[in-house]
């Protein structure tokens, strides 16, 4: 009998591949049938949690940022992840194109010119549209785009390629807690991990990319004045989306997310350089280098920031921990892709590649996307911030009314969502495949093909049943319960890593 | 290599693109008309253009033009003799030729042209109420003797400022005695509405002021020529022409196209009616003939309101509505669309806002009401000879448009009374794909009138606000009378449709109206899409920016309110916008501990940080 409880991975139990699979097909079905039920339960449970622990995941995200710091800058930065002798896989510029073209998505760029925009046109706590409004809406911004999240995605990441490459044990959510602790319950609980891992990463990916394809549509509509808000538009989308990155996925990873990720980052950044160039340049440099400012004197003010005393907890609630529960909810997906990309790094290397760098490059994204905007608002002949403000969906393509060519950045920056959603998709086929083969490090490409299409078929059952609060729901229900297992990684990791420069120790002392 | 070529070719594209021609514009309401037509004209020859408009002051806008940062503005031939510090002349032929004559002397102006003059005078001009000027036999200025006791002025503080032709030389001029304190306004529509009210004898505007014809003022005679001519007229960089020399020509077209009574009457759309200088432009220049009649692309940022059909757009609480949408969001092209169902286009997101009445936004959870308008009472016409005294006796009640407020009031209306079998309604048929304007809705309600005349119809049932102009003109013209809608009191049906509210049309609400009437009314209000509470907000990588039908921000609520002046609130019985729900206040005896949920959630988070410390130090077991 070929059923579900004869897949055992021989311990007794279940395989993670069929009990994920069986939990997709709940869950999917559940907001399906019933979005508004599935809706308000992941959701209201999720803010309920985010409500009353709002201290504890703020703490947790700037833990882990002190922690990064002192694994790249303390004893344990020259600890290569790899054989002693290895070589990176990919080069660096790959490397760091492919980290970030899967870590920020599509979000990136539309929250580029709409965020900035919104806290300067209604910043909390002071009043808006002033030069002082200005800088703290950068220092907002960039708090939740910058070290925070890439933190997150950092750690996430480090403790697998450390057990992954320089344990070679294999590359699985679950590994870091089966070697640092032992007890009867381990075993359950690390198969419990790598189910949790699979579902948050299926949902979390399936959710953005339903969310992604509405994005495309309306981006559509504002381009080319059609009414593509339909499910049948969103079907095609959808498909070709999907065509595509069964595509990319049925090849190895050094080809096609390898060459998605490039052609991703040189489009975005020739938008960028568009914005600086034909923006206000000067001014988008003086606000870059003067946000660096800023963000650095202000770090420690904002990372423990959740204004009690005003009662703007609120603020703090759809914002700052809306971002944060976001990374975590992607954190699974990017972490194990970040991992699995970094081979042959040293922790020093890797935590200035996947924190400090692209932090930077955040920073002169908002710079020049926000700053441009902040032009318009405070010297030039306004009205740009009214319209954010009015409707935050279209602050892109309201910007681009100011530039030159403006069909021609409309049209880059569609096919430039469109090639990042390509990405996460493909990227996440390609964790998921690895998760459920055991850590296999290259996956067979029908395990990908069938992550794959059960993604599309997640997202399309979003779009269908209820648009875009089922899939933000889909999304990040993943995330708390990732949060734990984080924790717990972090954990073992240390405890691992501690073992780890005694070792050595005691090696450099036989030596001698 | 492949994007590089492609970024080099689009260097290519951009360098070979034309320079646009800059125009300014100083900040009022005609300085952003004439260059908003001289913009659309010279782009109508495929001359590209930047609008740097509003520029700034003359001073700003004439530092500007010297400079070369923009290329061309119109300035007034008055103006610019006393920027160039030369005497001022009321003589109009002189006035140009004169002003040219010192701009070539002058060094620092050599590089500008003057072309050919717009042909219309915006000079100040001395106002006075009518009715009081006819009493008084005031004409000219020389007149305001006759005011013995003493004039009162008012008048903007700029013109207090003015050297040479300014308020001090006026009375010196003329010999004028004033009363007290000049009132100085720099809101022309406060100091306008002054003058209406008498608070003044005597305002000083512009000739172009579109104001002066809504009030009805009378300008009177300058006799001693005392003000100087303003004849606005594009004033040119030379080295805009050399790269278009096309450009002077087309800006000639609009010579003489415009007067001074043309102009207040665009004023008056831009600064009365609060429409957007750029649709009044293009409409002047189609109208006469410069501009091709095509059908103009709709803007991104068009904004669009439903009303009724028959919502009165001029007068009237809809116009009130529509005024304070549009200073609301000022700059925004505001389009007033007519239709039956105006909450149905908010809902399928065609609509940003539409101003309905209570009974179709009742039990709707998808839209909220954010702003009173006013009242719209049901108003039930008949013949005034005719036999019928209440409406359950009648059979066949004529009503407004098709599936518009009246026949859907009145529908209800009849199923409450239980009468939907014996009376007929019969709306006015809509045709979906014409635009309706005024005139043809008025036509179309007169003839619905005339039924009833012919006795075709019974009645005449419509919902509109009390004092609307159509109830005044059939009860005027057409010998009706307004009958009451007694049974809704009786029996008590308020209380199954609460929307509708028991109400009476005071004696004297129109024109030979000496009764009073006892009727329903329900609110107006403004709607807005209604989202469901947001449970999380959109930050975050793979959260998309969606276009939705989105409410507007608490800011904006506010402010249309503020516009509105309506003090009242919403009826509590529709679903009313959270922005306007009052602040929570603290209760008295609120407990220390808000939430013993969150208190135990904690508590275990704590222990479950603790337990991986713990963890953290444990040896593992071998």
């Amino acid at each position: 009998m070929d059923n579900g409880l004869n897949r055992t991975n021989g311990i007794g139990l279940p395989s993670v591949f069929f009990i994920s699979v069986l939990f997709c097909g709940i869950i999917g079905l559940w907001g399906l049938l019933d979005p508004i039920g599935m809706t308000n339960a992941a959701l209201k449970m999720t803010r309920f949690l985010l409500i009353n622990l709002d201290w504890f995941f703020l703490l947790l995200c700037t833990f882990l940022i002190i922690l990064g710091f002192y694994l790249a800058f303390g004893p344990y930065g020259h600890l290569k992840l790899g054989g002693k002798d290895e070589k990176p896989e990919f080069s660096t510029a790959s490397w760091l194109s492919m980290l970030f073209a899967a870590g920020m998505g599509c979000g990136l760029l539309f929250w580029g010119v709409a965020e900035p925009m919104f806290h300067f046109m209604s910043p909390p706590g002071m009043p808006g549209r002033t030069p002082q409004a200005a800088r703290m809406a950068m220092i907002i911004t960039n708090f939740h785009w910058g070290l925070h999240a890439w933190a997150i995605y950092a750690m996430a990441a480090l403790v697998l390629a450390y057990f992954g490459f320089r344990k070679n044990k294999p590359s699985l959510p679950s590994t870091p807690i089966k070697e640092a602790f032992s007890g009867k319950y381990v075993h359950y609980l690390t198969h419990a991990t790598d189910i949790i891992a699979v579902l948050s990463v299926v949902f979390g990916v399936a959710g953005s990319l339903a969310m992604g394809v509405m994005q495309i549509s309306s981006g559509l509509q504002a381009a080319f004045h059609f009414n593509s808000q339909n499910f049948f538009t969103y079907s095609i989308i959808l498909l070709v989306i999907t065509i595509l990155y069964m595509i990319s996925a049925s090849t190895s990873l050094d080809k096609g997310i390898k060459i998605l990720s490039n052609i991703n980052m040189l489009t975005a950044l020739l938008l960028l350089f568009f914005v600086v160039f034909f923006g206000p340049t000067r001014f988008i440099l003086e606000v870059f280098v003067n946000t660096l400012g800023d963000y650095a004197s202000n770090f420690i003010k904002t990372s423990f920031r959740l204004y009690p005393y005003r009662g703007l907890q609120d603020w703090s609630a759809s914002w700052t921990l809306t971002y944060l529960i976001w990374w975590i909810a992607w954190g699974p997906f990017v972490g194990i892709f970040i991992a699995r990309i970094s081979r042959g790094r040293t922790i020093r290397e890797f935590i200035i590649g996947v924190v400090f760098i692209p932090t930077l490059f955040s920073i002169l994204w908002f710079a020049a996307f926000g700053g441009a905007g902040f032009y318009v608002e405070l010297f030039g002949g306004g009205g740009f911030g009214d319209l954010v403000r009015e409707d935050v969906t279209k602050a892109l393509f309201g910007l681009f009314d100011y530039f030159p060519m403006t069909l021609v950045l409309q049209i880059t920056s569609l096919f430039l969502i469109f090639v990042f959603l390509v990405t996460s998709a493909d990227s996440a086929t390609f964790v998921v495949g690895m998760m459920t083969s055991k850590g296999d490090l290259n996956p067979s490409t029908k395990k990908k093909l069938t992550w794959g299409a059960i993604i599309a078929i997640l997202s399309s059952s979003a779009l269908f049943s209820g648009g875009v609060e089922v899939s933000k729901a889909i999304a990040i229900s993943g995330a708390i319960p990732f949060s734990i297992i984080l924790m717990l990684q972090i954990v073992s990791f240390l405890k691992i890593l501690r073992t780890e420069n005694l070792e050595q120790k005691e090696k450099e002392e036989d030596n001698s | 290599m492949k994007q590089v070529l492609l970024f080099i070719s689009i260097l290519i594209m951009l360098c070979s693109c034309q320079k646009p021609v800059h125009i300014g514009a100083k900040n009022f309401s005609e300085q952003l008309l004439i260059a908003e037509m001289m913009a659309q004209l010279i782009e109508n020859k495929n001359i590209p253009v930047k609008r740097i408009f509003p520029y700034g002051s003359t001073l700003e806008c004439f530092e500007a033009v010297k400079n070369n940062d923009i290329d061309l503005y119109a300035e007034y031939t008055g103006t610019a003799a006393m920027l160039v510090g030369k005497p001022t002349t009321n003589d109009a032929n002189k006035a140009l030729e004169n002003v040219k004559k010192f701009f070539a002397d002058n060094q620092s102006t050599k590089n500008l042209t003057w072309n050919k003059p717009f042909g219309f005078n915006n000079s100040y001009v001395v106002l006075m109420k009518r009715d009081k000027a006819r009493r008084l036999k005031i004409k000219t200025i020389s007149d305001l003797e006759k005011l013995s006791s003493g004039i009162r002025f008012s008048c903007d503080n700029d013109y207090l400022k003015r050297p040479v032709d300014g308020f001090s030389r006026l009375l010196m001029r003329y010999g004028l005695k004033k009363s007290g304190e000049v009132l100085a306004i720099d809101d022309k529509n406060i100091m306008y509405k002054s003058l209406a009210s008498n608070k003044v004898d005597v305002a000083i505007g512009y000739s172009t002021d579109g104001q002066i014809d809504v009030f009805d003022f009378v300008i009177l005679k300058d006799d001693l020529r005392f003000f100087p001519i303003y004849e606005p007229v594009p004033l040119i960089h030379k080295n805009i022409l050399k790269q278009y020399p096309a450009l002077q020509k087309e800006l000639e077209k609009l010579s003489g196209v415009l007067t001074t009574s043309k102009m207040r009457e665009l004023n008056r759309k831009v600064e009365l009616s609060g429409e957007h200088y750029k649709s009044v432009a293009t409409r002047f220049l189609q109208e006469m003939k410069l501009l091709p009649r095509k059908k103009v692309s709709k803007s991104k940022n068009e904004m669009v309101i439903t009303v009724q059909y028959i919502d009165d757009l001029i007068k009237g609480e809809t116009a009130k509505a529509q005024l304070a949408i549009r200073k609301t969001f000022a700059g925004r092209e505001i389009t007033i669309k007519r239709t039956g169902m105006p909450s149905e286009f908010v809902e399928k997101k065609k609509a940003r806002i539409a101003q309905v009445s209570a009974e179709s936004l009742y039990q709707n959870k998808n839209l909220e009401a954010f702003a009173v308008v006013g009242y719209r009472m049901a108003h039930l016409l008949s013949n005034s000879h005719g036999k019928y005294k209440s409406i359950s006796e009648m059979k066949k009640i004529g009503v407004g448009f098709e599936n518009g407020v009246s026949h859907r009031s009145a529908q209800i209306l009849l199923k409450a009374l239980k009468l939907e079998k014996t009376i007929k309604l019969v709306p006015i048929k809509m045709d979906k794909i014409k635009e309706y304007d005024n005139t043809i809705i008025q036509s179309l309600l007169i003839k619905q009138a005339t039924k009833v005349k012919e006795n075709q119809l019974d009645a005449l049932f419509l919902m509109v606000p009390i004092k609307h102009s159509t109830i005044n003109y059939l009860l005027k013209n057409f010998n009706m009378k307004l009958l009451p809608i007694k049974e809704w009191q009786q029996k008590n049906y308020r209380f199954l449709f609460p929307f509708f509210r028991l109400s009476r049309i005071p004696i004297n609400s129109y024109e030979k109206q000496n009764y009073r009437v006892e009727t329903m009314s329900t609110q107006i209000v403004l709607v807005q899409p209604s989202l469901r509470e947001n449970l999380l907000g959109g930050g975050g990588p793979g959260s998309a920016i969606y276009s939705q039908a989105q409410p507007l921000s608490s800011h904006h609520i506010r402010k249309i309110n503020m516009y509105l002046e309506v003090k009242e609130q919403i009826d509590p019985i529709l679903n009313v916008s959270k922005v306007l729900a009052p602040k929570r206040t603290r209760g008295r005896d609120i407990s220390i501990n808000p939430s013993y949920e969150s208190s135990i959630l904690n508590v275990f988070v704590i222990i479950g940080v603790i337990y991986l410390f713990v963890l953290f130090f444990r040896e593992k077991k071998e």
